[in-house]
């Protein structure tokens, strides 16, 4: 009815751009549920959007009101979702069609239905309203960041399926995603400039500036292409050195891992000098047995050959199990006390790691930001309770813990069925001086002792072809290295019934540190090492230190180097909480949910008081109005009664016309309007008498004529007195 | 639009008003069911405009202007100047047949000017489309200025000079259309409708007696109370500033919109104040209202809108603008002037 500046047919070209609606909502929808239907169900949603679009289009001329056609359509898609959990749990369709073909039909009708629904119903709203319009662009917007969502964390020539057809037919992907970005602007740009209504144009262009600010806000958000993998700007490079080796599996890569630690005859020496980590000390620590053990692994499962990791739950979970993304506790640390004191180390890892590791023992991690994106891969921070104990205190000290169950004191036991082991750990203990002979931890200190006087280290071997390498390093050349040895140390224990497992990780000389607070981890630095578990200790140390090597000695890395990257990991300080703490970050939200909507519902509330007092102010404004506003606040305060029971006056119509159109309904409106029209036009002054009166008998006619719900409904509506004109 | 509302009237107007119920019973009374083209011709009679019925023949147009004519000449009339003429118009029609023409007098050996019918209160012309473009000027000019030229000499036509022109909406062959700025000279065009069954039957029922015989035993009226209203109309109906703009606004909105080429003059709404003040006193009101502007807009613009090709429903182009303007004063109404 207002749209006097539309003209009457659209022509051709407004035929044309309806056409170009419809494709454009139709695609919409199919993009949307490209990738989790079927393709029946997505050109069956490409039909429904496009047919949606042209009913939608045709609805919006029907008289038929906007709210019915919202309503209509929320009510007709939610018997949509009744009817295909009825096609899909029902029988008759599976026993028709087979219960695939019940489901992929069923899939598509509800793609089809909902698809329509929706477009006509956005499609009609916008014809009418400037606002639905946005819901038309949200579509569309939606449809094209699904499609572009594999394009983040600078993929540009994703999605695969788009990109591999192009790279098929010879061309440049970049180009094709080019097109449809260049087009799609184009095309958006047409749209907009073809609206009439300046104000439409305005919001349009609103919203797309509003989806521009959101790109610009979200990306950093989720993020943006990660550094270029390696040692960055220092040329170190641990990727590369390892790819030589043919390990193409990048999770395998860097660091100590349970495959490395293996028995090899010959011990990849590879990368060894290429720096994965540097630890920064926050506190200088000197442990007893001069050397700096980080403990990633534990292997103490015995699988008839070897000991590996175990995967039971109870078992091992002193251990860090993953990379913190906020303050973790390590389940099973140490108490500190006075065995155990705090150690706060920053870790920065240069290479990737599957798993955190941290000088032993840890009890909590938390996650640092990275202040050197190009070197370091992951920075974090870890307290341990190192041993501040010497050896000889744990002589007093019991085997195991008391919490251990029995299994768990079955499991650490557990030796291969080798007689000579037992043989042998007697043998050993049998050698302790007098009094310590029957003390376990002394004799798992002489275990320790003796392989270090009797084994040789040496990377090159003639084991890991053996049934047991264990057995045939320890009852033969005794010629190995640290898996060799940990393996021996930790079966000789164990048949003495010590628990003892093999810990893996990084083990480095407190000379290494050359005075400084930081110490580079090189890959030669792996190791593993056996461990006995003493009450009130915790896993300690036992390593064996052979006294006999036939490889050349590591030679420490540089000092220069080390500092320089200690100084860059310095830097680091606490992710902000916003990404590490996700408890408290959930507590926050829920909070500010709480807050937004308590505000929310107070001004929910306020403005509804707000009605109510205009509302009241307007009922009530006749007796205290003055004689010159009096017929104006009368007339408008029974205009508002006679609003409360749905009686209003269409747009354009004079007030006389409206009276005369309701005269069947509330014959003693005229007079009134005839008394207000005259006041307003005709600059009578009314009688305040008779104007009461007439007013009376128009309260009269409601009271007489109409229901007293509705009377009472229209008396509770706050805002009922806005749409009274 | 017939209403019940009635207010106070200012004591002026009254006998304004009783002249227009006395005429408008008249009219009613013979021609049934037109109430609605009665009181237009009413208005334009009050308001010293002329109109134009578009009809189909046998509808009543000549019984309407007749019984105009016959109530004015059973009013007590001492003017010299007849009641009623009717002019057919045809394509062989000259300008002196209906201005008249001078002849020379044997018995004075002058040239005396002899009166056409247009010297007439009330002239019916009828289906003025069919002569040619020379008789149709010569007729226009006499109802823009109320006075024929002859032979360089003006004779003036009477005060209350009022044309009822007619035209067959079909049956075009062979006649001149009037052309827009023409037009523009007519108040009023009034589409003339088939009358409602009850109405006809009515006509029916009456058979024996013409209607302008049952028209007689309503009392007339005579040429003074007719300029005497239109005098009091004039002055004492007051047309608020708002309603006037609301009427200039209207004519902007009606010229700005694409679909209309040209849009009505500023003397359309000269006309049309009037015509607002006549129709605010048959409704009893002794001031402009913006029901006048709805009732009237529709019947004073149409024939002066010239639409873009294609255009088909003028009505409801009007009817669209004048909502708007309408709205806009609704609205300001309840709100402190």
């Amino acid at each position: 009815m207002t749209a006097i500046a539309q003209p009457a047919s659209l022509g051709a070209a407004g035929a044309l751009a309806e056409l170009g609606r419809a494709t454009i909502h139709g695609l919409g929808w199919s993009v949307l549920i490209a990738t989790m239907a079927p393709s029946g169900s997505v050109l069956a949603a490409f039909l429904g959007g496009f047919g949606g679009c042209l009913i939608g289009a045709k609805l919006g001329r029907t008289r038929l009101r906007t709210s019915a056609v919202v309503v209509g359509a929320v009510l007709l898609i939610a018997m949509v979702a009744v009817l295909r959990s009825s096609l899909t749990h029902g029988s008759v369709l599976a026993a028709a069609l087979g219960p695939v073909g019940a489901l992929r039909f069923a899939g598509t009708l509800t793609a089809l239905l909902v698809a329509a629904i929706g477009s006509a119903a956005m499609r009609a709203g916008s014809k009418r309203r400037a606002i639905f319009a946005v819901f038309e662009l949200l579509l569309v917007a939606v449809a094209f960041a699904q499609l572009f969502i594999p394009h983040r964390h600078g993929a540009i020539n994703r999605p695969f399926y788009l990109a591999d057809w192009i790279i098929a037919l010879g061309w440049d992907p970049t180009w094709l995603f080019l097109f449809m970005g260049g087009t799609a602007t184009v095309f958006g740009l047409v749209l907009l400039l073809r609206e009439q209504r300046f104000g439409r144009a305005v919001l349009n262009l609103g919203v797309v500036a509003l989806l521009l600010a959101m790109i610009v806000v979200a990306t950093p958000m989720i993020g943006m292409p990660p550094p270029p993998a390696g040692g960055g700007g220092l040329g170190l490079r641990p990727d590369q050195s390892e790819g030589k080796d043919g390990k193409s599996d990048k999770q395998e890569r860097g660091g100590p891992s349970a495959s490395e630690l293996e028995f090899r005859n010959r011990y990849n020496t590879g990368g060894s000098r290429v720096p994965v980590a540097v630890v920064l000390f926050h506190d200088d620590y000197s442990p007893p047995s001069g050397v700096y053990y980080f403990r990633q692994g534990a292997f103490s499962q015995y699988n008839g050959r070897k000991l590996v990791v175990s995967g039971r739950q109870d078992i091992d979970n002193d251990l860090i199990p993953y990379f913190p993304t906020r303050l973790i506790e390590v389940e099973n640390a140490p108490s500190v006390n006075d065995n155990r004191g705090p150690l706060e180390t920053t870790i920065a890892l240069m290479a990737d790691h599957r798993q955190p590791f941290a000088l032993e023992a840890p009890i909590e991690v938390e996650p640092l930001e990275n202040p050197s994106p190009n070197r370091f891969r992951r920075v974090y921070r870890a307290t341990s309770g190192v041993l501040t104990a010497d050896y000889t205190s744990m002589l007093d000290g019991r085997l195991g813990s008391q919490d251990w169950s029995k299994e768990q004191w079955a499991h650490y036991t557990e030796t291969p069925p080798d007689a000579r082991y037992a043989q042998l750990g007697a043998e050993i203990s049998a050698g302790l001086p007098e009094g310590l002979e029957d003390n376990p931890i002394a004799q798992a200190f002489a275990i320790t002792g003796w392989l270090g006087r009797e084994g040789i280290y040496s990377l090159k071997n003639e084991h890991s072809g053996a049934e047991d390498p264990t057995a045939s390093f320890l009852f033969g050349d005794r010629t190995g290295y640290c898996v060799h040895f940990s393996h021996a140390a930790t079966y000789l224990m164990r048949s003495l019934g010590v628990p003892a497992r093999v810990a893996t990780g990084y083990a480095v000389s407190e000379s290494a540190r050359q005075g400084g607070s930081s110490l580079l981890l090189s890959g030669g630095a792996s190791h593993a090492w056996p461990e006995v578990y003493i009450d009130g200790f915790g896993w300690v140390v036992l390593d064996v230190y052979p006294e006999r090597a036939l490889d050349p000695a590591e030679q420490p890395m540089d000092a220069d180097l080390q500092r320089l990257l200690g100084e860059l990991a310095r830097g680091a300080s606490p992710i902000p909480l916003s990404a590490t703490d996700l408890p408290r970050i959930k507590e926050l939200a829920r909070r500010m949910t709480l807050t937004a909507g308590a505000w929310f519902l107070a001004l929910l509330a306020s403005l509804i008081a707000l009605l109510y007092l205009v509302k009241m102010w307007r009922m009530l404004a006749p007796s205290w109005a003055g004689a010159a506003q009096l017929p104006r606040v009368v007339y408008r305060a029974e205009l508002d009664r006679i609003g409360e029971v749905a009686i209003r006056r269409e747009f354009g119509e004079s007030r006389e016309s409206f009276a005369h159109r309701i005269r069947d309904r509330l014959p003693s409106f005229a007079p009134l309007t005839t008394a207000h029209v005259a006041a307003v036009y005709g600059e009578h002054e009314a009688d305040p008498h008779q104007l009461r009166h007439d007013a009376a008998n128009v309260r009269r006619d409601i009271r007489d004529r109409f229901p007293l719900w509705q009377r009472f409904l229209g008396l509770l509506t706050p805002w009922s007195w806005l749409r009274s004109k | 639009m017939q209403q019940a509302i009635q207010s106070p009237i200012d004591d002026t107007l009254t006998g304004a008003r009783e002249v227009a119920e006395r005429l408008g019973a008249r009219l009613s009374a013979a021609i049934r069911g037109r109430d609605d083209v009665v009181e237009l011709v009413l208005i334009a009679l009050l308001a010293d405009g002329h109109v134009l019925l578009e009809d189909y023949p046998g509808s009543g147009k000549t019984t309407l202007a007749r019984a105009l004519g016959n109530a004015l000449e059973e009013g007590d009339d001492t003017s010299d100047v007849a009641a009623f003429r009717r002019i057919q118009f045809t394509p062989d029609l000259l300008p002196s047949d209906i201005t008249g023409t001078n002849i020379f007098d044997v018995e004075t050996s002058r040239f005396a000017f002899r009166r056409g019918p247009v010297f007439a209160h009330i002239v019916l012309a009828d289906e003025i489309n069919r002569t040619s473009p020379k008789v149709q000027a010569a007729m226009l000019e006499a109802m823009a200025e109320k006075q024929v030229t002859v032979d360089n000499r003006s004779y003036a036509l009477d005060d209350l000079f009022f044309v009822i022109a007619t035209q067959n909406p079909l049956d075009l062959a062979g006649t001149y259309p009037l052309p827009t700025p023409q037009l523009d000279r007519f108040l009023f065009k009034i589409e003339m409708k088939h009358i409602d069954r009850a109405s006809e039957l009515e006509v029916l029922e009456q058979y024996p007696r013409a209607s302008l015989d049952v028209a007689r035993d309503h009392p007339g009226v005579s040429r003074a109370e007719i300029l005497a209203a239109r005098r009091q109309t004039r002055g004492s109906v007051h047309v608020a500033p708002v309603v006037k703009e609301a009427l200039v606004d209207l004519a902007r909105l009606l010229r700005s919109d694409s679909r209309v080429l040209q849009g009505a003059s500023t003397r359309a709404l000269v006309l049309m104040l009037p015509a607002l003040q006549a129709r605010a006193v048959i409704h009893g009101r002794d001031f402009v209202s913006p029901e006048d502007i709805e009732a009237l807009a529709p019947h004073v613009f149409k024939h002066r809108l010239e639409c873009a090709p294609g255009v088909e429903d003028v009505d409801a182009l009007i009817a669209e603008a004048t909502a708007v303007e309408i709205e806009k004063l609704a609205r300001a109404s309840l709100r402190r002037g």
